[in-house]
């Protein structure tokens, strides 16, 4: 009887690891399941607003406060209704739809003002680096979301306001990684080496160093996109976010709040949503850092 | 006093009757303006590259030859300047050019090769479209596609088989005869009329090195490039150089065509680097070397920079106290040293191997 361990021993290396296919194996077990938490997502902000039962504005007065999985009146309530009989399901889709339309847009805005910023000022140091990360430290010292109120009270609450806002703000992480990186950069020789051949800065910034940012710009933009969405929500709970009838998750837990006692499924679905955007994004993201682009990956079984 | 010596070096005879240079460094000093008392680097060095020749500079590590070429780039660092001389592409100061006028002719009539391909390929981008940049650069109005065709010459001219496939691989991807192969595409895109290779084959291997040799000369015929070929490699020199300039403490000591220069060394430095190369028909036990280190920046020795390293020197006083001019030997033929005369009989006498204990902590 042969012992099992020099089973393992006599055996190829390739066999005694689980035998999933390759791209399988890179994937861990907290990234599949952020993947199912952001399928989820998908198909909550874009599988549900092809039913034809999507309405999240109708009121129904007589038909309030329902609980989830009930009907009345010939409609099925998958998440129940809100005070007002709207249809929560339709209600938390668009919510969702919305956060990750602000999330995205401000990440986009966030990523192309840090990249700008960042390779400028690591690329020509002096003066223009000292104003750019001095500008960079000063936002850090302010909480982002004490900023966005302030700022919100003053210019208005507003779907692009925020957005911009936000965007705004969160530019510092890109900033501070481009700006790194391109220090390291700009003395490589084949940025030299383009000198040489009569590059201009502008050119040497576009087409050497942004292409070699870029992925480590998206890794960050993973990462920042699920505590944007917390920001987002958080203002929008204070109410000083999107604005009725426009339906937001913030708002709409913050609302269910005062019917905690009679039915808490509206103040917890959206809060799910929320979790569910937030949690897959991170996971995916930590795949990316551990993982992403720069990281050269041995393959054992070659 | 500066000003004079500029004057006294920069005149050169041998310049006037010729055609005009396509590189000509005149006086040109380099001093680092950082310090409290400006040291000077590179002093008063002159030479010249004739249209289609090969000048080879040879040297130790530390004798200025990179710094000289960096700054005929313009691109010296922060803590260098040029305080002195002049440099002339054909009929342009490059010195008192403006940015940007300097970089429509850096990639465009003048261009470098540097010594490692591997860093100085960007290695997120294509080696086609890397290529194809250095085209765009200098003609923005140039379509896509004709940008296309011009590389895939360029990779054919330069010996990168299949250059359709090749156009779109990473510098990870080729060897490093090929990517040092791509590296002369770029520098020849827009046909230069001078090309500096710094060391362009110090970081490939033998059977490589002659590769990329062949390439040059076939890029150079086909492109009637001068060139500036920087290098440690007195072998290098004399097969590829047509006039060789010897520099040691940012001074040119010798300098000859590669023939002259090869048969009579007229400096003891130029004899001393002849001596420390290994030679199949003698029978050593030791290797010669030149005693002691180069001089350090900063610490460069009174008189001739060399006099503390010298055979022929023997600490005479006019070596420490009086730095020689470069006298014409005849047929352009210069040497900067007191004792030109002593040179070849120094040079002859059996002092062969003996150079390991003459060394000395400097």
């Amino acid at each position: 009887m042969k012992a099992p361990v020099q089973d393992i021993q006599t055996m190829p290396l390739a066999e005694h690891r689980t035998r999933r296919p390759a791209w399988l194996r890179k994937i861990r077990g907290s990234t599949a399941a952020a993947l199912c938490m952001l399928l989820m997502v998908a198909l909550i902000a874009f599988g549900v607003p092809l039913l034809p039962s999507f309405d999240p504005y109708s009121q129904n007065l007589s038909a309030g406060y329902l609980q989830p999985l009930q009907s009345t009146g010939g409609q099925f309530y998958l998440f129940g209704t809100d005070p007002l009989g709207r249809d929560y399901l339709s209600r938390v889709a668009r919510g969702t739809q919305i956060t990750l339309l602000i999330g995205f847009s401000a990440v986009f805005v966030s990523l192309l003002m840090g990249v700008t910023l960042g390779l400028i000022a690591g690329y020509f140091r002096g003066v223009t680096e000292s104003l750019i990360m001095g500008i960079a430290d000063l936002q850090l010292s302010i909480p982002r979301i004490l900023l966005v109120i302030a700022v919100t009270a003053v210019i208005g609450p507003s779907l692009l306001n925020l957005s911009l806002l936000l965007g705004f703000t969160s530019w510092v992480s890109y900033g501070r990684v481009a700006r790194a990186m391109a220090l390291s950069l700009r003395e490589r020789e084949f940025v030299l080496s383009a000198t040489t051949q009569g590059a201009s800065s502008t050119w040497n910034i576009r087409k050497h160093l942004l292409p070699n940012v870029l992925p480590q710009m998206v890794i960050v933009g993973s990462y920042e996109l699920g505590l944007i969405i917390i920001i987002e929500s958080s203002i929008s709970y204070l109410g000083l976010g999107i604005q009725p009838p426009l339906p937001s998750l913030g708002l709409m837990s913050s609302e269910g709040q005062t019917y905690l006692a009679l039915n808490p499924w509206i103040s917890i679905l959206p809060g799910i949503a929320i979790f569910l955007m937030v949690a897959g994004t991170q996971f995916v993201s930590q795949q990316f850092t551990t993982e992403g682009p720069s990281d050269v990956r041995i393959d054992r079984t070659a | 006093m500066l000003e004079s010596t500029a004057q006294r070096r920069g005149v050169s005879v041998r310049l006037q009757e010729k055609p005009r240079p396509v590189l000509s460094v005149r006086g040109l000093v380099i001093e680092d303006v950082t310090l409290d008392q400006p040291e000077i680097i590179v002093d008063h060095l002159s030479f010249d590259v004739a249209a289609g020749s090969v000048l080879g500079i040879v040297g130790e590590s530390g004798s200025g030859k990179t710094l000289t070429m960096l700054a005929v780039m313009g691109l010296l660092p922060h803590n260098l300047s040029v305080t002195g001389g002049e440099i002339w592409l054909e009929d342009q100061n490059l010195l008192t050019l403006s940015a940007t006028e300097l970089r429509s002719i850096m990639g465009n009539r003048m261009t470098m090769i540097f010594q490692d391909p591997m860093t100085s390929l960007n290695p997120v981008i294509c080696v086609g479209k890397q290529i194809g940049e250095i085209i765009q650069i200098h003609n923005p109005a140039v379509s896509r596609s004709e940008v296309r065709d011009r590389v895939i010459d360029l990779l054919l001219l330069v010996g990168i088989p299949d250059p359709g496939a090749r156009y779109r691989h990473f510098a990870h991807e080729l060897s490093g005869g090929m990517r040092q192969r791509a590296m002369i595409a770029m520098a020849v895109a827009n046909s230069p009329t001078l090309l500096i290779a710094d060391e362009p084959t110090t970081a490939l291997d033998v059977t490589i090195q002659a590769q990329v040799l062949e390439v040059l000369a076939a890029v150079r015929e086909r492109t009637g490039a001068s060139m500036v070929l920087v290098t440690h490699d007195l072998g290098l020199v004399a097969e590829t150089a047509d006039d060789v300039g010897v520099m040691y403490g940012g001074r040119m000591m010798e300098y000859a065509d590669v023939e002259t220069l090869f048969a009579h060394p007229s400096h003891p430095y130029t004899v001393g680097l002849f001596k420390s190369l290994p030679r199949a028909d003698s029978e050593l036990t030791e290797l010669y070397s030149i005693a002691g280190q180069p001089p350090a920046v900063g610490a460069y020795p009174s008189g001739c920079v060399f006099h503390p390293r010298c055979g022929v020197c023997r600490g005479r006083a006019i070596c420490v106290d009086q730095e020689p001019e470069r006298e014409d030997l005849g047929g352009g033929h210069e040497s900067a040293c007191h004792f030109v005369a002593e040179v070849t009989s120094w040079a002859e006498a059996p002092i062969a191997g003996r150079g390991l204990e003459e060394i000395e902590p400097s």
